[in-house]
Order: C-alpha cells, then sequence, then structure tokens
C-alpha cells in the first residue's frame, strides 16, 4: 500500500519525467559521438585504402602485373602491415598474388566477409575492400580488417549502456527519495489535522526548523491555527461570560416579578414594582445591544466603507458635549486640538470611541479630577494619535490588558453602574479603524491613546 | 392620525396597534411587503410604519417603490440591525426615521408624533408663547429679553420648538441635536436640557420645557 502511493505522489512523477527528458538528451548526445566517432574512423579505413591502391596502381603502371603481384606479395610478408589484404588477378582473372578469398571481384568500395577461419564471431572478420580495374585489365583489391572500428563501436556501445542504466537507476531512486520526504511531511500535516478535527485545538504542525516551503506552508497553518484557537477561547469566554452576567439581572427582574406578585397591595405598589422590573428589562436589553454592537463592529471587514473623518471636529463635539457634564461633577475637561488630523473612518463609531473613553474617566475617577482630551498629528514614526487622560486612581499594570474583555470589570467598578463593554467596544472600533489602544499611567491616573500606525 | 403599519410579526403589531391605538390614532396592519405596498399607494394616511424585514418585499424596496409613486408620506422604519449603515441604507431610501427593535411604546409613540403634520418651516420666526427664535439673526428673546444660547443649546431649543406640544425623547434627541447613534452612559442631554432651562425659563413667570419623566422632554406655551 505504502509503495503504490509513493509512485503517485506528484514529486515523483516530477522526477520520472526529468529522468525520462535527461535520458533523451543523453541518447540525443550519444547518437551524435557515435556516429561521428565511427564515421571518422571508417573515413581514415577508406584513406588508407585509397592510398595503397594509388601506390599499386602506379606500381603496375611502371612495371607491370609481375612487378605488381611481387611488390604485394612483399607487402603481405613485410612486419607491420598485416592489417591489409590484397589480391590481384590477370585479365583473364586469374590470381597473380594476394589471399583475399573473393570471387567474382567487383569494382567499387564493398564489405568482404572472409570465410569461417574458426572462430565464432562473422563480424570480426568483416574486411573494408576496394576493387579497381587497372587500364591493361589486371583487376586489384585491396581490403582493410575493419575490427578496431568495431572494437570502438562497441566500447561505445557499452559505456552508454552502463552510464545510462546508472543515471535512470540514481533519476529513480531520487524521485523516490525526495517522495518519501514530501509524504513524511504531508502525512505530518494530514496527521495533525486529523487530530484537530477530533477537537485537540492546540495541536501544532511539527516544524524541521529549515526555511523550506513546507515549513513556511506548516508555519502559515500554525499561525492560522493560533488565530482559530485564540477566537475560538474568545468565543467560549464570551458565551460563558454573557451566560454568567446575564444572571444577575435575570435574577434580580425575577425577584422584582415575585415581589410585586406577593408584596404588593395597592395599584401604584403594582405600578412602581412593574416600573423596576421594566428597568431591569432596559437593562438587560442594553447589554445585549451593545454586545451586538461590538459583533457587529468586529465582523465588518476592516478598513472599508470609511470616509475621511476630521478627528479634530469629533473631538472637539465631545468637548463641547461633555465639558458641562465634567462640570455639574467638579471634573474639568479640556481638549487640545491639533486642526486638520484626518483618517479614513466611520464618523459615528469614532465618536462613540471618544465618548466611551470620556465617559470612563467621567465615571471612575473622583470629583475634582481633571480630564484632558488631544488629538495630535503625525509624529515621528507613527501616525495620528488621540489621547484620553485624567489623573484619577488609574489602572494597575497587570489589569490593563484585561480591561479590554467583555465584561471584565476592575473590582472597584463592580458596584458602580455599567456593563463592563465600553473599553471593548473602544477596542472593537480601534481595531475597525487599524488602530491600535494603548493604555498606560499616566502618573497618577490613567492615560488612553489610540494610535493610528504612520 | 390614521397609520399604515407594515409588520409581519403577529406579536410586535398587536403590541403596536394596541399602543398607538391608546394614544388616539387609527392603525391599519399588514403583514407582508406586496399587500403593503398596494394598500400605501391606495388612501392616504398620515404616517407609515414599515419592518425592514418583511415576507415578498422589503421594507426598503418598498419604501423606494412607493416613493417613485410619488407617494411623500413619513415613513418610519422599524429594524432590528442596529448599526449605522442600515440606519443610512434605511433614511437614503426615503425613510424618515429609524427606530430599532425593542423599543419602549413611548418612544415609538413620540417619534410617531414628531413625523406627523411636519409644518412647513419657511418663516424666519419661530414663535411659542413668548418666546422668539429669529431664524436668520439666530436669536431667542423671552419676553423681548435677549437670551444668549450657545449653538448647542440654539439647535437643541430650535428642535424643541418644531416639535413643540409633542414629547421629544432623549434619543431623539441625541439622534437630531447631536447626531449621537448611541446611547451616552451619562446623562448628556440632562444636563444640556438643564442648562437650556436655566437660561430659557428661570426668572420667568411659568416654565416652558418640561420633563416628561422617564421618556424626554415637551416644550409648550403656558395655558
Amino acid at each position: 500500500m505504502r509503495l503504490p502511493r509513493l509512485l503517485r505522489t506528484p514529486s515523483f512523477r516530477l522526477s520520472l519525467i526529468s529522468a525520462a527528458l535527461f535520458g533523451a538528451a543523453a541518447v540525443l548526445v550519444f547518437g551524435v559521438m557515435y556516429w561521428e566517432a565511427t564515421g571518422f574512423m571508417a573515413r581514415q579505413i577508406d584513406g588508407s585504402i585509397g592510398t595503397q591502391m594509388t601506390a599499386l596502381a602506379e606500381d603496375e603502371r611502371t612495371g607491370g602485373p609481375a612487378h605488381l603481384a611481387d611488390v604485394v606479395t612483399r607487402r603481405q610478408s613485410a612486419p607491420g602491415t598485416q592489417e591489409f589484404v590484397y589480391l590481384v588477378l590477370d585479365a583473364g582473372g586469374t590470381r597473380l598474388a594476394g589471399n583475399l578469398p573473393i570471387s567474382p571481384p567487383r569494382a567499387g568500395w564493398q564489405t568482404v566477409a572472409l570465410p569461417d577461419q574458426g572462430g565464432d564471431d562473422p563480424d570480426d572478420h568483416a574486411l573494408r575492400a576496394l576493387g579497381k580495374r587497372l587500364e591493361d585489365g589486371t583487376f586489384v583489391v585491396v581490403a582493410r580488417d575493419t575490427h578496431e572500428l568495431d572494437e570502438v563501436a562497441d566500447f561505445m556501445e557499452h559505456t552508454f549502456a552502463a552510464g545510462f542504466a546508472v543515471t535512470l537507476a540514481v533519476a529513480i531512486g531520487a524521485g523516490l527519495l525526495v517522495s518519501a520526504e514530501f509524504l513524511r511531511r504531508l502525512d505530518s500535516i494530514t496527521r495533525t489535522s486529523v487530530e484537530i478535527m477530533a477537537g485537540d485545538l492546540s495541536r501544532r504542525i511539527p516544524l524541521s526548523g529549515g526555511t523550506g516551503d513546507f515549513d513556511r506552508l506548516a508555519g502559515n497553518l500554525n499561525g492560522m491555527l493560533d488565530r482559530i484557537e485564540a477566537l475560538m477561547d474568545g468565543m467560549r469566554q464570551v458565551t460563558t461570560d454573557i451566560a454568567h452576567d446575564m444572571r444577575t439581572p435575570l435574577t434580580r427582574l425575577r425577584h422584582r416579578l415575585e415581589q410585586a406578585r406577593t408584596g404588593a397591595r395597592t395599584a401604584g405598589e403594582f405600578k412602581a414594582a412593574l416600573d423596576r422590573a421594566l428597568g431591569e428589562t432596559d437593562t438587560i436589553l442594553e447589554t445585549f445591544a451593545a454586545l451586538l454592537r461590538i459583533a457587529q463592529i468586529s465582523s465588518g471587514m476592516p478598513r472599508t466603507g470609511l470616509s475621511p473623518v476630521d478627528l479634530g471636529a469629533i473631538a472637539a463635539t465631545i468637548a463641547e458635549t461633555y465639558g458641562p457634564v465634567a462640570e455639574d461633577e467638579k471634573h474639568t475637561l479640556t481638549a487640545t486640538i491639533t486642526d486638520g488630523v484626518v483618517v479614513p473612518g466611520d464618523s459615528h463609531l469614532l465618536t462613540q470611541m471618544l465618548a466611551n473613553l470620556v465617559e470612563n474617566a467621567l465615571k471612575h475617577t473622583p470629583s475634582g479630577s481633571a480630564i484632558t482630551l488631544a488629538v495630535r498629528a503625525n509624529e515621528p514614526g507613527r501616525g495620528p494619535v488621540l489621547v484620553v487622560a485624567d489623573n484619577g486612581p488609574g489602572i494597575p499594570e497587570d489589569e490593563r490588558s484585561k480591561v479590554f474583555r467583555r465584561f471584565y470589570r476592575l473590582g472597584a467598578s463592580r458596584t458602580t453602574p455599567g456593563n463592563g463593554l465600553g473599553l471593548s467596544l473602544v477596542a472593537a472600533i480601534a481595531e475597525r479603524h487599524g488602530a491600535s489602544v494603548l493604555l498606560e499611567d499616566n502618573e497618577p491616573g490613567l492615560r488612553a491613546t489610540v494610535a493610528w500606525p504612520g | 392620525m390614521r397609520i399604515l403599519l407594515v409588520e409581519d410579526d403577529a406579536e410586535t403589531a398587536d403590541y403596536i396597534v394596541n399602543g398607538l391605538g391608546q394614544a388616539g390614532h387609527t392603525v391599519d396592519h399588514i403583514g407582508d411587503g406586496p399587500a403593503g405596498l398596494s394598500r400605501a399607494a391606495g388612501p392616504s394616511f398620515d404616517v407609515m410604519i414599515i419592518d425592514r424585514m418583511l415576507p415578498g418585499l422589503d421594507g426598503v424596496s418598498l419604501v423606494k417603490a412607493l416613493r417613485g409613486q410619488g407617494v411623500a408620506t413619513p415613513v418610519l422604519f422599524l429594524s432590528t440591525l442596529d448599526g449605522v449603515d442600515d440606519r443610512v441604507t434605511g433614511l437614503n431610501a426615503g425613510g424618515d426615521d429609524y427606530l430599532t427593535k425593542p423599543f419602549a411604546l413611548a418612544e415609538l409613540q413620540a417619534r410617531v408624533a414628531a413625523l406627523g403634520r411636519r409644518p412647513a418651516s419657511v418663516e424666519a420666526v419661530l414663535r411659542l408663547g413668548d418666546l422668539e427664535m429669529d431664524l436668520v439673526a439666530r436669536t431667542v428673546r423671552r419676553a423681548g429679553i435677549l437670551v444668549d444660547l450657545l449653538p448647542r443649546e440654539w439647535q437643541l431649543l430650535e428642535y424643541l420648538v418644531r416639535h413643540a406640544d409633542r414629547v421629544v425623547t432623549r434619543s431623539m434627541l441625541l439622534e437630531h441635536v447631536w447626531d449621537f447613534h448611541f446611547d451616552p452612559r451619562t446623562n448628556v442631554v440632562e444636563t444640556h436640557v438643564s442648562r437650556l432651562r436655566h437660561k430659557i425659563d428661570r426668572g420667568f413667570a411659568s416654565e416652558l420645557i418640561h420633563t416628561v419623566r422617564g421618556t424626554g422632554y415637551v416644550i409648550r406655551a403656558p395655558a
């Protein structure tokens, strides 16, 4: 089962295709070399036969057939010239000299097979021969053994066959190795995803520590899993929080209705009890509306449907609207606004965000606190900035990241009205605008900074 | 007033028909979009209350079709979609106001009253008892005495006077005077109305601005 899968992998198919292409190229190169080399040798052999023939024709012309026969006989017995074989016939066809067993002789180039001399391979005894009838009718044949040529050709054929086989084996082997690695990584991703599907969201794909494509893919998948896990945790957290935080007002509502049913005597008492119950219901509905709004803001595509918004104008509206509110509670609200600070955004949402931050400052600082609101243009390294700061009690450092969670309320503010959703909404609106919210120590007090990227 | 209600949820419809009936209005109820459109194009109503989500034909398309036929009756959209974008879509389609479910009956009554019989505001001076708002010079006099108002207080007073004798809710003021489409967690409206009262009513024989408990405010000339 394992091998067929290996052979079906794309990497193995790719290595097969490349092996085939390289093989074809090698065959072509070999073919050209083979053809050139054997051709060259054959031309050399033909050349040497031609030279012999010219010399013999000259001998015959100067000394006649008898002299020619002498020369041939001498050459045959001379050392170093055994590679040539001759045949000289007179005009009547009678052999004068030479030992080439050929009959009837033909003029021109030919290949002559020697009769079997006891060897087993007839190819070894093929001769290249040139026959020529001279002017006086004498017929001369010069032949040469071609075994050298055959040996070279054989050698080339064998070398190539061996090389080709080795190359092919290496290519297929490498393909199998690469495919096995490919399958191994793929299997590890599959295994992990199966485990995740079975419910273990904390599983991650193991990385090999390299920088290859598989590690990049695995890294991205792990990043995606981190995000999904965080979202799932958030969702679980919110669900639990909703269930938990809704119990309190619903229980209160139930108490009020129960009291009205059992305790109220007069129409006025009934009305008062029902009014309190209605107030409780409104609180619950407001909380749900706020939750829905946060969900709606977070689910929208970030930075779409935004138009230029003048942050200074929004801050001025908020300062003008909340100034009297602050004054009535003996706070001071001052605004420092740089004109012309414009960001792409949703002006309604940004107004709500700023209102939320100012209301937070108003609610969580004692009477007499100073609240400052500032809009600043691009500073080096960052974009526009919106700051709401106060000199109240502030938020302890370890609590600062938690206050953005839905329903999270600091111990001190548990008893003040509010649903614990204000800063969650601020965070959701900022995120929608691609801005970040930073809570810092204002020494003393809290400084909330909404910063756009530079 | 004669009111057309196009709403598919029977329970909500009952609640509205009864509630507005108690306030002295006559309400015709239709349960789906196409029937609502043919009814709305017929005999004239003073105000139409139309749900955004309707079977057959959604509220926004219904109002677009009505406006295309030249029917100019004021429309109040009802919706469970609480988003600024949805509100804008509704108002762009030809709606005059927008109310998100769930809502208090008092809120609906106030908004319906505000939509009905809109006075044509071509006059340059708004008058209410001994109060005079000169819209050109942007001055306010109470019993002939010049009252100095901040811009926001001016807007607040103008909105109240234009809806004189009708209840104006906190959220109507937030939407129309401040353009705030959220519920502030501090008493923004109360604070500003209180300051306006201080300037308009304090030291005069009768009060013009009255609080309607749990709902909002009403401005009316002394009887």
